[in-house]
C-alpha cells in the first residue's frame, strides 16, 4: 500500500491548534455575550428612565391643557384615570386611590396612559417600562399653607386649583431615603427625607426589572406598593442589601414646577 | 540570452508588493475610519452631554421659578419674589445637604452666599447632576435674596437683576450652572487661573473649583469662554422669566390682603350718612403721571372723566410708617405730611357740651399748619363745681378723599383728656374734604388760673385753657403702613408704583352726600372679558413689567398698560409675551376687582 501523499504546503491543523482556536473563540464570544447582556440591562434602565421622563412631561402637559393633574388609573380602568365628577380620585363605589395599593381589590396607582396620551402601552392600555411592567403613578390629595380657601380636591380639580391659589402646598406625598423607620405618614425622621416636606405633587415610578419576581418583597420596595403616601427611593441595591433588593426608578414633579408651568401657560392664578 | 532569465524572474514574483500595498491601503483606511468615528463619537458625546445638562438645568429653572412664585403667594411672606439662598456650604456631604442657607440646626450654616450649590432639597428636586456627575451650582443676584433674617428687599415689576453676564450689565436675576469636570483653568480675559481640585470637604467647598470665570465682587459671570478656561454650561433666569410668576402671586395677594383694606377705608357712616360697609367711598385717583415722582400720588377730582376716576392709587402718606410722627419727604417717596391738612374756611367751631361753664372771652380757634388750636376760658365755682369741660371741636380737613386715612384719637393732643376722645362725625364733601368733629373733655386744672376781679366778685375760679387738635388725628390708613407684618410688603416693595386704579365716579366722594354706588351698564366701571363686565365699583390693574421695550420710570401710560387699558376701555386678556397685535399680545396687565355690584 502506498501512503497517501499530502501536497506540499497543505499539512492542515493539529488538534492542539484547533483546541486553542476554539478556546479563544469561546472566550471572545462569552465576553461579548456578557457585555451584550450588561448593555441590554443598561439600555433597559436608560429606556425606562426615558419613559418616566416622558410620562412626567406628559403629566405636566396634561395639567397645562386641563388646569389640573390626572388621577391614577387602576388595573380595571384600561389606562384611563379613575375620577368622579367632583374631581376626586374615586370610583363609582366611592373607593379612592391617590397613592396606589389595591383599592377595591384591584391594583391602583397606575399611570393613566390613555388619559395623558402616553404612547408605549401594553394590550390593556397601561404604560409600561422596558421590562413590560406597568408604570406607577401617585398624586397629592391633601394641601396645606393655603392663604385663601383650601377646598379639596385641589390638584385634581381645575376650579379649586385656581380658586385656592398658588399658595397651597401638597401635604401628603413624601419620598424617603430608606424604608427603615417610616410610618404611614412620615419618613420617621427629617434626615430620612429626600426633600423638604410639602413639595411633591406627583410621583411617577417604575418597579424595575425585579417587579415580576421579587419586586415589592424588600422593605424599601414594599413601601412603594403599600398604598400609603410614603415612598422610598435610593440608588439600586443588590439582593443581599439590608432592606432587600431595590431597583425602582423614580421621577417626580415638585409643586414649584407645576405652578411655574401653569403660570407660564396662563392657567394660573 | 536574457529571454529565459526574464521568464524565471517573473515566475519568482509572488505579488508581495501588491500585498504590501494592500496592507498599507487597509491600514490607512482603518486609521481614517477610526479617527473619523472617534471624532464623530466625540461630537455625539459632547452633544449628548450638553443635552443632558440642558435637561437638568431647565428642570431646575422651572422648579426654582415655581418655588419663588409659590412662596411669593404665601401670606406672611414679607419679601415676595425673593429667591432662596444657595445650599449652605457647611451642609455639603451631610444628611442635610441640598437645603438652602441660612439653615438653622447642626451643622449650622448661617451665611447666604452669592454662589453656591443649588438647594435641590429645598426646591423638592432630586439631586440633579450634570453629565460629569457634579451637582448643579446656583448664583443669585444682589437684591433678590435675604442675606440675613433682618434684611428686607424691594422687589416689584421694575426691579432688575443685577448679575452681569457675558459683559452685559443687569442681565439676570439668577444663574444655574452645570459645572462640568474639574479642569486646569488657564488665565484669560475675565478668567482667573486655577487648577481645580474637588476634594475639598464642607465647609471649605470653594466655588472657584467648580465654576469658572466669575467675580462675585462685581457680580460678573459668564456663560461662555475660551475652551482652556471654561467648561460650564449655564442657564440664566432673567426678570422676564421670573416676573410673570411673581406678578401672578402678587395679584393674588393684592386680592386677598390689600383689597379688603381698600374696601374698609371709608366704609362707616362716620364719613357720611349714606356711607356704609355695603356702600363704601373710594378715594379719588391720582391722575397718571411718572410713578417715580412724589407729586404723582396727589389724587384729585381731575382724575375723573367719563364717569370713571382713574390713575395711580392715592397712597400719599403723612406719618413715618407705623408711627404718628410726620414722615420725612424724600425724592420719589409718596410722603407729604401736609397733603391732608386742616383748612379754613370753613372756620373751626368749638362747642361746650357739658361740665364747667364757658367764661369770657368766648372760645377762639385758629388753624395752623399741623393743628387746630383753640383758647377756651372756663369758670368754676369756688365751692364745688366741675373739674372738666366736655366739648366738641369741628374743623375741616382737606384732601381726605384724595388719600386713605383713619382716625387715631390716641395721638398727643394738648389740653385734651386722653380718655373719652372720639370722632363723632366726619362727613366728607364732594370735594374730598371732611368736616371732622372731635368730642372730648378738657381737664380744668390743667389750665392757667386767671386773676380777674370779676371772677373774684362772682365767687368763681377762672381758667384759660389751650387745646390743640393735630392733623395726626387723621392718621394714615393701615394699608399704607410699610412696617405691618402682614401687609407691609405692599408699600415697602413699592408695588403701588406699578398699580393702576379706577373707581366709578359715583363711588368716590364726588357722589356725596348721596349713597356712593353705581349702576351696572351706566355708572359702574366696565371691564371686558370679566363676566359680568359692567358692574365694577373699583378695580386695580397690576401693570406688570415693561413689555414694550421702554425703560421705567416713564410718564406715558401706554408704557405701563396695554391695548384697551391704556385707552380707558378696560379689558382682561390672557397674559402673554407673544407679539401679535391683532390678538392683543403682548399683554401683562392683571385686573384685580376691588368691589362690584
Amino acid at each position: 500500500m502506498r501512503a497517501r501523499q499530502h501536497p506540499p504546503g497543505s499539512a492542515g491543523f493539529s488538534l492542539v491548534e484547533l483546541a486553542i482556536v476554539l478556546l479563544v473563540v469561546t472566550l471572545m464570544l462569552s465576553s461579548l455575550l456578557y457585555t451584550l447582556a450588561a448593555q441590554t440591562e443598561q439600555r433597559n434602565f436608560e429606556d425606562t428612565r426615558r419613559r418616566l421622563e416622558q410620562a412626567r412631561e406628559l403629566v405636566l402637559a396634561f395639567a397645562i391643557v386641563n388646569g389640573r393633574l390626572p388621577c391614577p388609573a387602576r388595573a380595571n380602568s384600561a389606562g384611563v384615570e379613575v375620577r368622579n365628577a367632583a374631581g376626586e380620585c374615586k370610583d363609582a363605589a366611592n373607593v379612592e386611590d391617590y397613592y396606589g395599593g389595591t383599592p377595591g381589590g384591584v391594583v391602583g396607582g397606575l399611570l393613566p396612559a390613555v388619559t395623558i396620551g402616553f404612547p408605549t402601552v401594553d394590550a390593556a392600555g397601561f404604560a409600561i417600562d422596558a421590562w413590560q411592567n406597568r408604570i406607577r403613578y401617585a398624586v397629592a390629595k391633601t394641601i396645606t399653607n393655603c392663604s385663601g380657601t383650601a377646598t379639596l380636591p385641589h390638584f385634581e380639580n381645575a376650579t379649586w386649583l385656581k380658586g385656592n391659589g398658588i399658595s397651597c402646598q401638597p401635604s401628603d406625598l413624601l419620598i424617603c431615603k430608606s424604608g427603615t423607620g417610616i410610618t404611614g405618614t412620615t419618613c420617621g425622621s427629617a434626615a430620612n427625607q429626600v426633600m423638604s416636606q410639602n413639595l411633591v405633587v406627583t410621583i411617577v415610578f417604575s418597579t424595575g426589572k425585579n417587579a415580576a419576581t421579587s419586586g415589592g418583597t424588600g422593605v424599601d420596595e414594599a413601601a412603594n406598593l403599600n398604598g400609603d403616601q410614603i415612598f422610598v427611593f435610593h440608588v439600586p441595591a443588590p439582593n443581599g442589601a439590608a432592606n432587600g433588593e431595590f431597583d425602582d426608578q423614580f421621577t417626580w414633579i415638585t409643586v414649584g414646577e407645576l405652578y411655574g408651568k401653569l403660570i407660564a401657560a396662563g392657567v394660573l392664578p | 540570452m536574457a529571454g529565459p532569465k526574464c521568464i524565471r524572474a517573473r515566475r519568482l514574483q509572488r505579488g508581495a508588493a501588491l500585498l504590501v500595498l494592500l496592507v498599507v491601503v487597509v491600514l490607512g483606511a482603518s486609521w481614517f475610519l477610526i479617527s473619523r468615528t472617534s471624532a464623530l463619537s466625540a461630537g455625539i458625546f459632547t452633544a449628548s452631554n450638553r443635552d443632558h445638562n440642558a435637561l437638568v438645568l431647565n428642570q431646575a429653572k422651572q422648579a426654582l421659578i415655581g418655588y419663588v412664585a409659590m412662596n411669593a403667594a404665601q401670606s406672611g411672606e414679607n419679601n415676595p419674589g425673593r429667591f432662596p439662598c444657595p445650599e449652605g456650604a457647611a451642609l455639603v456631604g451631610t444628611s442635610a445637604e441640598g437645603i438652602s442657607a441660612p439653615y438653622v440646626g447642626p451643622p449650622n450654616a448661617p451665611t447666604c452666599a452669592t454662589v453656591g450649590r443649588l438647594p435641590w432639597r429645598t426646591l423638592g428636586l432630586d439631586k440633579l447632576v450634570d453629565s460629569s456627575a457634579e451637582p448643579l451650582w446656583y448664583v443669585v443676584s444682589p437684591g433678590w435674596q435675604l442675606v440675613t433674617s433682618t434684611t428686607t428687599l424691594t422687589i416689584n415689576s421694575n426691579t432688575i437683576g443685577q448679575l452681569n453676564v457675558d459683559g452685559q450689565a443687569n442681565a439676570a436675576v439668577a444663574l444655574i450652572i452645570a459645572p462640568g469636570a474639574a479642569m486646569n483653568v488657564l488665565a484669560s480675559a475675565g478668567c482667573t487661573a486655577r487648577n481645580q481640585a474637588r476634594s475639598a470637604p464642607s465647609p471649605a467647598i470653594d466655588a472657584r473649583d467648580y465654576v469658572e470665570c466669575f467675580n462675585t465682587g462685581t457680580s460678573t459671570f459668564a456663560t461662555t469662554g475660551p475652551t482652556m478656561s471654561f467648561n460650564d454650561q449655564v442657564v440664566r433666569i432673567t426678570v422676564a422669566d421670573v416676573m410673570p410668576a411673581i406678578e401672578a402671586a402678587i395679584a393674588s395677594r393684592v386680592e386677598r390682603e390689600i383689597v379688603p383694606l381698600l374696601k374698609g377705608v371709608y366704609a362707616t357712616n362716620i364719613w357720611g350718612a349714606n356711607v356704609s360697609a355695603g356702600n363704601p367711598v373710594y378715594p379719588f385717583a391720582a391722575p397718571f403721571a411718572d410713578p417715580s415722582l412724589t407729586a404723582s400720588y396727589q389724587a384729585s377730582s381731575a382724575s375723573c372723566a367719563g364717569g370713571v376716576c382713574k390713575g395711580l392709587l392715592p397712597v400719599m402718606f403723612s406719618n413715618a410708617p407705623g408711627t404718628s410722627t410726620p414722615c420725612t419727604p424724600s425724592v420719589g417717596s409718596p410722603c407729604d405730611p401736609t397733603f391732608v391738612r386742616w383748612v379754613s374756611p370753613p372756620a373751626p367751631v368749638f362747642t361746650r357740651t357739658g361740665g364747667a361753664a364757658l367764661g369770657s372771652p368766648a372760645p377762639s380757634c385758629s388753624v395752623l399748619a399741623a393743628s387746630v388750636d383753640c383758647t377756651v376760658t372756663a369758670n368754676v365755682p369756688l365751692l364745688g363745681g366741675g373739674t372738666s369741660m366736655s366739648f366738641t371741636l369741628a374743623a375741616t380737613a382737606n384732601n381726605v378723599g384724595m388719600a386713605m386715612r383713619k382716625f387715631d384719637t390716641t395721638v398727643a393732643m394738648t389740653g385734651i383728656d386722653p380718655a373719652g376722645r372720639s370722632v363723632v362725625s366726619a362727613p366728607m364733601a364732594a370735594d374730598g374734604s371732611a368736616r371732622v368733629t372731635l368730642s372730648g373733655s378738657i381737664p380744668i386744672g390743667g389750665g392757667n388760673l386767671i386773676s380777674s376781679l370779676l371772677c373774684t366778685l362772682l365767687g368763681l375760679t377762672c381758667y384759660q385753657m389751650n387745646i390743640s387738635m393735630p392733623i395726626a388725628l387723621l392718621a394714615d390708613h393701615p394699608v399704607l403702613n410699610s412696617t405691618d407684618p402682614v401687609t407691609g410688603w405692599f408699600m415697602r416693595n413699592e408695588w403701588y408704583r406699578v398699580l393702576y386704579y379706577a373707581a366709578a365716579q359715583t363711588t368716590t366722594p364726588a357722589a356725596l352726600p348721596t349713597a356712593p354706588a353705581c349702576n351696572p351698564g351706566t355708572s359702574c366701571v366696565t371691564v371686558s372679558n370679566l363676566t359680568p363686565a359692567n358692574n365694577k365699583r373699583a378695580i386695580l390693574i397690576l401693570t406688570g413689567r415693561s413689555i414694550n421695550g421702554t425703560a421705567r420710570p416713564s410718564g406715558t401710560l401706554a408704557d405701563y398698560l396695554e391695548f384697551g387699558n391704556a385707552a380707558g376701555s378696560f379689558e382682561r386678556q390672557p397674559v402673554s409675551t407673544a407679539v401679535d397685535a391683532t390678538l392683543k399680545k403682548p399683554f401683562n396687565d392683571r385686573i384685580v376687582v376691588v368691589d362690584f355690584n
